[in-house]
């Protein structure tokens, strides 16, 4: 079985210790990811905005590519390219005069998607279908530290796409009490994180921000855990903006959960791209 | 002829008095230790006010007097009912126009024929049973209960054998067993009734999680033993907000309106503002569905200063020493948080899980949500089975669903009387 | 009547709503919004369509699909709000900072077919999608991600950028 990758625009720019991380601690696990030839931007939120229509082929594209190279399997490790590729992709599985519409679309550029690929984010993966077990073998430094997941809004809603409950989801602490962490309960695990309006109305993320960090701390939180690119930039990146705004003591550093797994796999921080992270300097393992 | 009633609830119990009343033969199938269903946990009514029912009395023939009498007082001395409780059906077969059906009793471990309902065993019993809504030993009696004799639990009970020693009549027998009868029946009434749908799965109401998010019929549980204030889990209650139309009206649980939640959310509102004026209540609606006569509720609750919320709260959050309810008043057109001591969710009501099971083996079909549809001619569906009903509706329909197994009284007149209609019908509108 | 075009769009129907607010009381967004997603609904039902259109509800939703996983109607506002934001485009009536915004972000898509997130803020900048305040605000981070070497100057350009402008070109005038 291949694995394809589909990393996205945010792991080829700013939060590349992402895509680094993820691969190096798959490769730890004996997973190989093949990335989609030529991949497109999967238009984020921005361009439903602007064309829905639109937007769905840009998705419809790219799962075009991982079928006619064979992929069963795509991986999408960011949260917000996971919401558009699971969605359209399941949109197309269950709605036959939708799967026309795009293919008539597609045929433009010679293109045709059966609907054989299935989009997996790493957490879903590493937890239904790798497992937890195997994952607990290959641990060598177990983290001693309380965690607290992250799960933010785009990997667990709408309800089509979701592979478990919105409201309390537990797949990440898993990988977190795998991994020899303990995981730490709290409200906000999958509040809005505000990445959308970030550049638009960054007043009102700032505060979304805020709340997060102050739960997290609260709860006794030593480390956080994202499985998402922009979360973790408005966590990671603008946590020095938001604690200068709000002038709070709501410090904490933000990891990768991807990060957090290859150290307890026993690879160094170098090769996981620790030192990007702007709280690197606060993490203490 | 012999009929058999499932469901000792209300229902069952209506229609088992209305046809022994008629002289039939009645077997009535219960699977709890006592009859009642439902409404022995909730002490008070709403059809009339002062709270109190009425209905059933109405309907009561020969014992006249107070509230429940009716099943309460009269129908285990009615000769020809036969009670079956801690029983269930196994199974049904149809021979020749007849049921042989098979009765499944769990054990009591104390003799129904015996017992005197002395109290003795009840003060040796050296275990309590204490939760939220009530306390009682591991031999415990239901003060409304029919029959009226104790019952084991089973599961607590630690075997000591003090009530043994107590007992003047020797009705415990602690290695009590299982035991099947066969039952022979013409007709079959099913009154298997509902039940309140525990809402563990709506997350962000944190049903199950915290222990000040109850549902209507808990409270109506604590609203039975509460003299002074309310207390709940130790906390004085000093604000109470209560969800409407939880899981009902919901697209993706149960479409429709469960009809009778308005109506004891409104009740216990009231009820709550009459045991403690001081108490603030909330209750968050859609639409209030005080239907008919039933307005007077809605009025009477306005006046006495419950608050109403037009508005579906969003989520809820558990702090220290409250819970926090967001919620949009949609005729203010405001987001509100409102910090109270006890949410009460008026949970969708659902057919009884049991039902399930009888209705497949009688072949009545059902709806998505299992009320069953339509009836025979030898089996007849009464009160709740088929859709949500109040106490005097369900009263109804259980007498209605009696009604097609009296023999019907037509005489040569009156046949002759049809014919001629008919005809005239005929003769007028030729094509 | 604008409802039905929303329909249209995004298979949500507006009409279906029953006003519970449970969307209003969901939403992370609401205390910055004009109209809370209920009451734009409402209105949406009534017909006030320069009202919704002219709104900062919906350049506001932050697409978290709380409102969607929680709706008792199974109706999104989350995607009505993408085909309204879709229709007042169309109409040019947006907000100065979202429109530099979603036409940088389209310039990215049709040009390189990717997203240069270096470029992005840089072009974004210029182009006034940022306030004076946000910027100087926000200088420090800048210094910061460069000596983290987090900013990458190489552009990334796919081959198939044609075939993504022609799927644009496709689908440019679907929306009326």
């Amino acid at each position: 079985m291949k694995l394809g990758l589909y990393p996205g625009c945010s792991l080829e720019g700013l939060e590349n210790s992402y895509l680094v991380s993820l691969v190096k601690s798959f490769e730890a696990l004996g997973i190989n990811l093949e990335e989609i030839k030529d991949w497109n931007c999967c238009g984020a939120t921005a361009i439903p905005s602007i064309n829905v229509e639109f937007s769905y082929l840009l998705v419809a594209r790219n799962l075009a590519l991982a079928e006619n190279s064979g992929l069963n399997i795509v991986i999408t490790p960011c949260s917000e390219c996971y919401n558009r590729l699971a969605y359209v992709n399941y949109k197309i599985k269950n709605d036959e005069a939708f799967k026309n519409r795009i293919n008539n679309y597609l045929k433009e550029i010679g293109l045709r998607y059966d609907g054989n690929v299935e989009v997996k984010h790493p957490v879903d993966f590493l937890v239904k279908s790798f497992g937890i077990d195997k994952i607990k073998q290959k641990v060598k430094k177990p983290i001693n530290k309380r965690v607290a997941s992250y799960y933010g809004c785009l990997f667990v809603r709408p309800r089509e796409i979701s592979i478990e409950s919105a409201e309390n989801p537990r797949t990440m602490d898993q990988i977190v009490e795998a991994i020899g962490g303990k995981p730490v309960n709290y409200g906000f695990k999958t509040k809005c994180c505000g990445a959308s309006i970030i550049i638009t109305r960054s007043d009102a993320a700032l505060k979304l921000i805020r709340n997060i960090l102050k739960s997290c701390k609260d709860n006794g939180a030593e480390l956080i855990v994202t499985s998402c690119p922009l979360c973790h930039s408005n966590l990671d990146m603008q946590q020095e903006i938001v604690v200068k705004t709000f002038n709070e003591d709501i410090k904490i550093p933000v990891l990768y959960f991807t990060q957090l797994l290859g150290l307890s796999l026993g690879l160094n921080e170098k090769d996981l791209a620790l030192d990007k992270n702007l709280t690197y300097e606060m993490i203490k393992l | 002829m012999k009929i058999v009633v499932i469901g000792g609830g209300l229902s069952g119990l209506q229609a088992s008095i209305e046809l022994a009343d008629h002289g039939y033969d009645v077997i009535i199938v219960e699977k709890e230790p006592y009859l009642g269903g439902n409404a022995l946990y909730l002490h008070k009514y709403f059809p009339s006010y002062p709270l109190d029912c009425s209905y059933c009395i109405q309907s009561c023939r020969d014992s006249t007097g107070i509230r429940k009498c009716f099943y309460r007082s009269g129908i285990h001395s009615i000769e020809n009912i036969k009670i079956y409780t801690l029983s269930e059906i196994k199974d049904i077969k149809e021979e020749n126009g007849r049921f042989k059906i098979e009765i499944i009793k769990r054990p009591r471990y104390v003799d129904e024929n015996r017992c005197v309902n002395c109290k003795r065993c009840e003060d040796v019993c050296p275990v309590t049973i204490q939760d939220n809504y009530s306390k009682r030993k591991a031999i415990y009696i239901n003060d409304q209960g029919i029959p009226p004799v104790y019952t084991i639990d089973i599961k607590s009970c630690k075997k000591c054998g003090k009530c043994l020693e107590v007992c003047q009549t020797n009705a415990i027998n602690l290695d009590d067993n299982e035991k099947i009868f066969e039952e022979i029946v013409d007709r079959i009434i099913v009154a298997t009734g509902f039940e309140e749908y525990k809402p563990y799965d709506i997350i962000e109401y944190k049903y199950g999680k915290s222990s000040f998010v109850i549902t209507q019929f808990e409270l109506a549980k604590i609203l039975s033993q509460q003299k002074k204030g309310l207390i709940v889990n130790g906390r004085k209650i000093n604000r109470v907000l209560m969800i409407q139309c939880v899981a009902s009206r919901d697209v993706r649980r149960f479409k429709y309106c469960s009809k009778i939640c308005c109506l004891y959310a409104l009740k216990h509102a009231i009820m709550l503002k009459e045991l403690d004026n001081e108490i603030d209540i909330y209750i968050a609606f859609m639409d209030i569905r005080s239907y008919g006569l039933y307005e007077f509720w809605y009025s009477k609750a306005r006046e006495l200063g419950v608050k109403f919320i037009r508005g579906r709260p969003g989520s809820i959050e558990e702090h220290e020493k409250h819970l926090k309810v967001y919620v949009e008043n949609t005729l203010e057109q405001k987001l509100q948080e409102i910090d109270v001591d006890l949410v009460v969710l008026s949970s969708a009501l659902v057919p009884n899980k049991s039902s399930l099971k009888i209705f497949k083996l009688l072949g009545i079909e059902t709806d998505e949500y299992g009320f069953a549809y339509e009836d025979s001619k030898i089996v007849s569906i009464s009160g709740t089975a088929s859709q949500i009903r109040d106490v005097p509706e369900t009263i109804k329909s259980s007498i209605s669903s009696t009604l097609k197994f009296l023999d019907p009284i037509i005489t040569e007149e009156i046949k002759k009387r049809r014919e001629e209609a008919v005809m005239m019908m005929y003769k007028t509108f030729t094509c | 009547m604008l409802a039905s075009q929303v329909q249209k769009i995004s298979g949500e129907n507006p009409l279906a709503c029953y006003q519970c607010g449970n969307c209003t009381g969901s939403c992370p967004m609401e205390f910055v919004m004009d109209y809370g997603p209920r009451r734009l609904i409402h209105l949406l039902q009534i017909g006030y369509d320069d009202e919704v259109l002219k709104s900062n509800t919906i350049w506001i939703c932050a697409s978290c699909y709380n409102c969607t996983y929680r709706c008792p109607r199974k109706i999104s506002f989350t995607r009505m709000a993408f085909a309204l934001k879709n229709i007042a485009m169309k109409k040019n009536i947006i907000p100065k900072k979202c429109k530099a915004f979603y036409e940088t972000f389209l310039k990215h898509v049709l040009n390189y077919g990717r997203l240069n997130e270096s470029l992005f803020i840089n072009e974004l900048v210029l182009k006034g999608g940022k306030d004076f305040s946000e910027i100087v605000r926000d200088i420090n981070l800048g210094i910061k991600l460069w000596r983290k070497g987090k900013l990458k100057m190489k552009i990334s350009k796919i081959d198939g950028v044609k075939d993504i402008v022609k799927l644009y070109n496709l689908t440019k005038d679907v929306i009326k």
